[in-house]
């Protein structure tokens, strides 16, 4: 199954291609996503992290299609 | 005017955008509520009761379908 | 149409065909003003047509909808101007059953302008001249009563001296405030526009109106930081941005969380990080301005005066702020509105100032007197580095001591410039003005695009904004378009052509001339002609067009049935239009090119943009060409014209090419 990621910019990119797209194995969690990422969990309450933008736990299952955000501010003003 | 429908606003569907205020022709509903998120937002009351004719047109305009005239 | 001059009105019936060709909004007041504008005519005199105009989504029922703009010719740059602004003005427009309301002429006694249901009228306004913006509000809301609350927009002293960088002023100090659209409704005699209509506004599709919007709302409401979170973060996360030169795309809804709690605060430390913000009047870095002086902007101790959130009518998000003041302006102000990223930068770190408390007391009395904060902020940075090199001595100065973040100084000047009297007299009229008066020597040193003083993000950061400061019709704007905010629309959803950001891709690409480049800039200039024609927010935009949907939202509120890609071909036509208004009141677009400071000529020697420059007139060409504008001049070629079927609207001038 094949999932959306906006990755944190301190993320590894290794297992995205270049739409940011995410190929798991049936019955990922979350917890596979910041695996993969390389994303160190001292630092997961740090970082908001959003499954089509609603607020979930780390052992959530994921389903094909899946949008999966991580917070990262924008300049403006 | 009492027995007239006046707006109820639920405040769990409510994103406090201030359609209905601004929408208001007598502007009875102030945004003033700031108590209900954490963001010191302020959410609309119906300020003036007696003022309101219950024309509806705040529960009409709302995009959130949060206001029930009871 | 008001015609001030002989006190009448005239209602002027606007064809579908131009909505459908130029939507409402900016598209609207450029055509009034391209068709009853004679050309040639002196932006402060009576042939100028002043313009207040809605949006076509305005009270639909869709969210992100309530801003308004003033259009004129701009008397900082001699073309199109217009300002953007938010609160209850821009629903209570169409309320009084208008799209827009034009003035033209010039009234020979301060007056101001009443429509209610019962239609308009013109009253005399000799008691409010001289008058505040707060104060003015507070008079007219004595002098006039009505069934609905009053929507007001007025000129401060600012705009009554015929300074140029006077704004317009609505809902007590939320400012339209650029292009001088303040410094025309005072040469008009204007003092304040006041509405209190309830008419219903109509829509085709309300219901398919509320279902975009619950949609988009239910995302809005998820989008929250967790409550821990503190304003030290950000200046790590801003370190993190340009720690890569690889592009990351990001989901713009998880942005809005950050706005939800902080505004447009939250730039003010990230930004320093990033190198976002300019320093010094834009010649200096972090290391002129560093951490123990930035932390002073942190947004959470602005926060902590803050009494209640302040939104635009239709806003779900709510960036602006109401602060109590009283203690710190010793009983003057008791409220401003919060001091939003522009401001705090153009009068902290440019200044070098590091006086939180100073900003406050500088945004009320800037909200007050009607003055960009902007242009205000960069002119007195530029006078400060007169002041450096020694080109400004104490007596020119009326006694004044402008070295680098002088607070007591930078408080006097402000106050000098709004009333228009000692040095301020100099520099009331903006950076380009006052480098005239001061010699030409001081040219460089002067920040502007073609008269209008640029918004406080560095194109040296992202060089895409370097091209809207210096290519749209209204120059030296930060909100037209940017490489970021192209990256969080995620247009190509919608639109095949438009060119993907991918992940991991070079982010130094953008600092070349390529056509990748060319076609970015030329959808973020379209994208926000079609927003400004609809009244949409910034905001609403860069939370991303796969979120907020504008095109069907559009859609749903005028029944047609459009593609994406007939309304790029709208933003098109009303960019062109906008552009052919400049060219016939003869300005060269070329010369609106930014200082060389901002496209890193010289190069910064220290900081995170160390280094960083691009070629701007190569830049310019190719957004040009993207526009189908000539590639060297910029003025619009026949065939672009005849492309966008100008040749089917009755307007002279532009058929002929």
């Amino acid at each position: 199954m094949k999932v959306q990621v906006f990755p944190p910019p301190i993320a590894s990119l290794t297992h995205l291609d270049e739409d940011g797209m995410m190929i798991l194995p049936p019955g990922a969690r979350l917890l596979t996503v910041y695996r993969r990422l390389k994303i160190p969990l001292v630092l997961q309450p740090l970082l908001i992290c959003h499954v089509n933008y609603q607020r979930v736990k780390l052992s959530t299952p994921l389903k094909h299609g899946d949008v999966i955000s991580f917070m990262l501010p924008l300049a403006g003003g | 005017m009492a027995d007239k429908k006046k707006p109820v606003v639920n405040y769990e569907l409510c994103m406090a955008c201030g359609i209905c205020s601004g929408d208001c022709p007598l502007s009875c509903i102030v945004l003033r509520k700031t108590d209900i998120d954490r963001y010191q937002k302020a959410y609309p009351v119906l300020d003036e009761y007696y003022r309101c004719t219950g024309c509806t047109r705040c529960a009409k305009a709302c995009p959130m379908d949060a206001i029930q005239m009871i | 149409m008001v015609d001030l001059s002989n006190a009448t009105f005239d209602e002027i019936k606007i064809p579908d065909t131009v909505y459908e060709h130029f939507l409402s909004g900016v598209g609207l007041g450029a055509y009034i003003l391209y068709k009853y504008m004679p050309s040639g005519a002196d932006p402060l005199g009576p042939d100028n047509i002043l313009g207040f105009v809605s949006g076509l989504l305005t009270g639909t029922g869709s969210f992100m909808t309530g801003r308004w703009l003033a259009v004129c010719k701009s008397p900082l740059t001699g073309g199109f101007g217009d300002a953007n602004c938010g609160g209850t003005f821009s629903p209570a427009i169409k309320q009084c059953g208008y799209d827009g309301i034009f003035f033209k002429g010039q009234a020979p006694k301060p007056m101001l302008l009443f429509i209610d249901n019962n239609g308009p009228q013109l009253l005399d306004a000799s008691t409010l001249w001289g008058l505040d913006t707060v104060a003015t509000e507070a008079a007219i809301k004595q002098m006039i009563t009505a069934n609905k609350k009053l929507a007001i927009a007025t000129i401060g002293p600012a705009g009554e001296h015929q300074s140029q960088i006077a704004g317009i002023s609505n809902d007590g100090g939320r400012m339209a405030a650029r292009s001088g659209v303040g410094t025309v409704m005072g040469s008009k005699k204007l003092k304040a526009v006041v509405l209190a209509g309830s008419k219903m506004i109509r829509s085709e599709n309300p219901e398919t109106l509320k279902a975009i919007s619950q949609n988009y709302a239910r995302k809005i409401k998820a989008s929250n930081l967790p409550p821990m979170t503190t304003g030290a973060i950000l200046p790590m996360m801003g370190k993190s941005m340009v720690a890569t030169d690889k592009a990351i795309p990001i989901d713009g809804m998880l942005s809005t969380a950050i706005i939800k709690k902080w505004g447009t605060g939250f730039t003010n430390t990230m930004g320093m990080t990033m190198g976002d913000t300019p320093v010094k009047n834009w010649k200096g870095s972090i290391t002129d301005f560093p951490y123990r002086k930035y932390r002073q902007m942190n947004p959470d101790l602005i926060q902590k005066h803050e009494t209640q959130k302040y939104h635009c009518y239709s806003c779900i998000i709510g960036c602006g702020g109401l602060c109590d003041i009283s203690e710190l302006s010793n009983g003057r102000f008791s409220h401003t509105h919060k001091p939003e990223y522009e401001t705090v930068a153009a009068f902290g770190a440019l200044l070098l100032n590091k006086d939180r408390d100073s900003i406050f007391m500088i945004n009320e009395l800037l909200n007050r007197g009607g003055m960009d904060s902007i242009s205000a902020g960069n002119t007195i940075a530029f006078a400060m580095e007169c002041y450096e090199k020694g080109w400004l001595s104490q007596e020119a100065t009326g006694g004044l001591d402008l070295s680098w973040g002088n607070v007591a100084t930078i408080i006097t000047l402000v106050e000098q410039m709004i009333a228009g009297t000692g040095f301020g007299a100099i520099l009331q009229h903006g950076v380009k003005k006052a480098s005239e008066i001061l010699g030409i020597e001081s040219a460089p040193l002067a920040i502007h695009a073609g008269g209008q003083e640029p918004g406080m993000h560095d194109p040296r950061l992202d060089p895409i904004l370097g091209i809207h400061y210096s290519c749209d019709p209204t120059p030296g704007r930060h909100t037209i378009g940017a490489g970021s905010y192209y990256t969080y629309m995620r247009i190509w959803e919608d639109i095949s052509w438009a060119p993907k950001v991918k992940l991991g891709e070079d982010k130094n690409n953008e600092y070349e001339a390529n056509n990748q480049v060319g076609l970015k800039s030329m959808i973020n200039a379209c994208i926000k002609q079609i927003l400004d024609g609809s009244g949409g927010c910034f905001f609403a935009l860069v939370s991303g067009l796969n979120h907020f949907k504008l095109f069907n939202y559009l859609n749903a509120a005028t029944g047609w049935n459009k593609t994406p890609n007939e309304y790029m071909t709208i933003g098109l036509r009303m960019q062109t239009l906008r552009q052919a208004f400049n060219v016939r009141e003869g300005i060269n677009p070329r010369d609106f090119k930014m200082n060389d400071r901002l496209s890193g000529k010289p190069p910064l020697t220290e900081g995170p943009l160390k280094g960083k420059q691009f070629d701007m007139d190569e830049m310019m060409s190719i957004h040009y060409q993207f526009m189908g504008w000539d590639k060297k001049t910029g003025i619009p070629t026949k065939t672009a014209l005849e492309d966008l079927g100008f040749c089917d609207l009755e307007m002279e001038g532009l058929t002929h090419g």
